[in-house]
């Protein structure tokens, strides 16, 4: 399988602080890699490592490289990775105005403007994201107006407007209630045929269930990275077992 | 059992305390509200009664003319009003009135058309004040009618009058044209110099300062200083470097408009600042990681999505700005001067509302009731001004699909 990112003895410290210590793994091109690991084992730093928002923070300091097919994103124009690697947060942010205008967002801040293409791409957008039949009545009303799967659900289409090649999500579904879950992790299934997902979740069973590969992160290091399958049945690492089986975390 | 029986008495002593603070918050709310009340009905008391469009569209001066002239008296047919004091022998019919300015005057408030005092000049009109007339009776011996004497005394020495020698008008005046276009040109171009200032460096200080650099702390801690400062010290500072910097534009050197708004922007800009700092922090901060995330640059992040979510505590910041434009006495006093004239322009000198408010307490005969007239104005303009943001602010929300 071609891999997408090539992550490669890569560290990463707020200040004097290091929370990521020489990570090397790879990403799986249409496959849906999951991080776990207990809160504060920096696998929301290693995400945000992908897309270049550990620059928005002052003192962050990296080393070692993580390549985007073979160049090394530091090298990178920031704006066009983001472009190429979209993401999701964890609690719905779409922006105050209407759903429309967040899915044009994108696209237009990219000089991609054209009425009618720009009108085709917000629906096959919204679409994709499983949003259209519920909103196209009302793509003039705000965003904020909708229930939280749904905010979820926009804030996926506004990053997939984008037409991006990664999307990466932090804890996506940890703001929302079972059903809005659900709906979204029938998503990911779906949307992994088209691209390359990195998933941080706090949730085991839901790494379980979507994920095709499983990466294990225990303060700041990488203490187990397979395919999820094995990973859940046969923890090689100890310290693996004992956070599944629910010993600490 | 009995060891855990529920106390039955409805209050306990921290439950009193706490009605008892509840309470303190109403009675000071409350009387707030009642002085608040209090303030705009005795305002509206003393000056209400003057407010009219035409103190709000006439001149402020008014000038008196004295024509000499020989007319002898005549016959005129009474007016049909019958409440005016009518002369036959001169065709001239008075009137007390108040004035603009609240005081009682002998308005000219009929003319007859052959009347010798309507052909002395084009300023003798209906509408003009009556000031004096020297006649000379039957016998040939002087007298003189003053406005003093009411309209009814006035007419009863010009039916002695044969022969007219001298005849004094005075223009109406007192109205505020000129003050009110000042007060709203000084909005406007002090708010025109201080937005974009303050605004763009509470956007600094918002996003791109790195709060933790002691130099930027230090900033910060300055404007809030300044925004303390009392505003009769930036009036020395308007007349010390304003007066000066802006007679290299005006060509004048004394105080004028523009060394006015000049030293209001300086008074001005830290609140603003801070203000407008409040409205940019309250956007989420998440907004900016999500757009950032999107592939747009921190530009247009700033501009599409931060500053616009930001408008409304910012359009409240400028309201209050201009408030306190609209309010500002002391420093405008050094920094444009006293003058109540009736030419609006940017290089002359010339009271805004707060400061005629002033001068006109400040003299001899303070004039209370058009004091209180032109308070009720600038709380008018205030209100319109907040009113209109709040409908820039809705419509705007309207027009983004966020309501």
């Amino acid at each position: 399988m071609n891999s997408v990112f090539q992550v490669e003895d890569f560290s990463l410290s707020y200040g004097e602080k290091e929370v990521l210590h020489h990570i090397s793994l790879s990403i799986a091109e249409h496959a849906v890699t999951a991080f776990i690991g207990p809160s504060g084992c920096g696998k929301s730093s290693l995400l945000r490592a992908f897309n270049r928002l550990n620059d928005l923070i002052p003192n962050a300091k990296e080393s070692g490289k993580i390549l985007y097919h073979d160049q090394p994103i530091q090298s990178t124009n920031p704006l066009e990775l983001r472009s190429q690697v979209g993401m999701l947060f964890q609690a719905p942010s779409p922006f105050p105005m209407s759903i429309y205008e967040n899915v044009a967002y994108g696209p237009r801040c990219a000089g991609k403007k054209r009425g009618k293409e720009l009108d085709q791409l917000v629906q096959e957008s919204l679409t994709e994201a499983a949003l259209w039949d519920e909103v196209k009545d009302r793509l003039k009303k705000s965003g904020l107006a909708l229930s939280g799967g749904q905010q979820q659900r926009l804030c996926l289409a506004r990053a997939l407007a984008m037409k991006p090649e990664v999307l990466l999500m932090d804890e996506p579904t940890s703001a929302l209630d079972p059903l809005a879950t659900e709906k979204i992790e029938e998503l990911i299934l779906a949307l992994k045929e088209h691209y390359t997902i990195v998933i941080v979740t706090h949730n085991m069973e839901q790494a379980a269930r979507i994920s095709d590969f499983t990466a294990f992160l225990y303060l700041g290091e990488l203490a187990e990275f397979d395919t999820t399958e094995k990973l859940f049945k046969e923890p090689s690492n100890p310290k693996t077992e004992a956070y599944l089986s629910g010993r600490f975390g | 059992m009995g060891k855990n029986k529920l106390a039955l008495h409805p209050l306990k002593k921290r439950e009193i305390k706490d009605v008892a603070r509840k309470g303190i918050t109403y009675i000071s709310a409350l009387l707030t509200l009642l002085l608040l009340t209090l303030i705009f009905v005795h305002i509206a008391q003393g000056g209400g009664s003057l407010l009219s469009a035409e103190l709000l569209t006439s001149d402020y001066a008014s000038l008196t003319y004295t024509y000499e002239s020989s007319a002898v008296s005549s016959y005129y047919a009474a007016p049909s009003a019958s409440d005016i004091a009518f002369s036959s022998a001169w065709g001239v019919g008075l009137k007390d009135e108040t004035s603009l300015t609240g005081e009682s005057v002998v308005s000219l408030v009929y003319l007859a058309p052959s009347s010798p005092m309507g052909k002395l000049s084009s300023e003798v009109k209906v509408g003009a004040y009556f000031t004096k007339a020297f006649f000379q009776d039957e016998a040939g011996n002087n007298v003189i009618a003053l406005a003093k004497d009411g309209a009814k005394g006035v007419i009863e020495t010009f039916e002695k009058g044969k022969t007219l020698t001298s005849f004094s008008i005075t223009t109406k005046g007192g109205g505020i044209r000129a003050s009110l276009l000042s007060t709203l040109l000084v909005i406007a171009i002090s708010l025109l110099l201080s937005l974009p200032l303050g605004i763009g460096s509470a956007i600094y200080f918002s996003y791109f300062a790195n709060k933790k650099n002691p130099l930027v702390r230090l900033l910060e801690k300055m404007i809030a200083v300044t925004a303390g400062i009392p505003s009769i010290v930036f009036g020395l500072i308007g007349v010390a470097v304003f007066i000066p910097f802006s007679s290299l534009f005006t060509g004048v050197n004394t105080g004028s408009l523009l060394s006015g708004c000049f030293t209001l922007v300086i008074i001005l800009l830290p609140s603003i600042v801070k203000s407008a700092e409040e409205a940019l922090d309250e956007v989420p901060k998440d907004y900016r990681t999500a757009a950032l995330a999107l592939g747009s640059s921190e530009r247009q992040a700033l501009h599409k999505i931060i500053l616009p979510s930001a408008l409304p505590g910012l359009l409240s910041a400028s309201v209050l700005a201009a408030g306190r434009i609209i309010g500002e006495s002391a420093a405008l006093v050094f920094a444009i001067g006293n003058v109540i004239s009736d030419t609006v322009s940017l290089s002359g000198k010339n009271a805004t509302l707060a400061v005629e408010i002033w001068s006109l307490l400040a003299g001899e005969n303070p004039n209370y009731r058009l004091a209180s007239a032109i308070a009720l104005i600038i709380l008018i303009v205030i209100s319109l001004l907040s009113l209109a943001a709040k409908i820039l602010t809705t419509v705007f929300l309207k027009k983004r699909g966020h309501v």
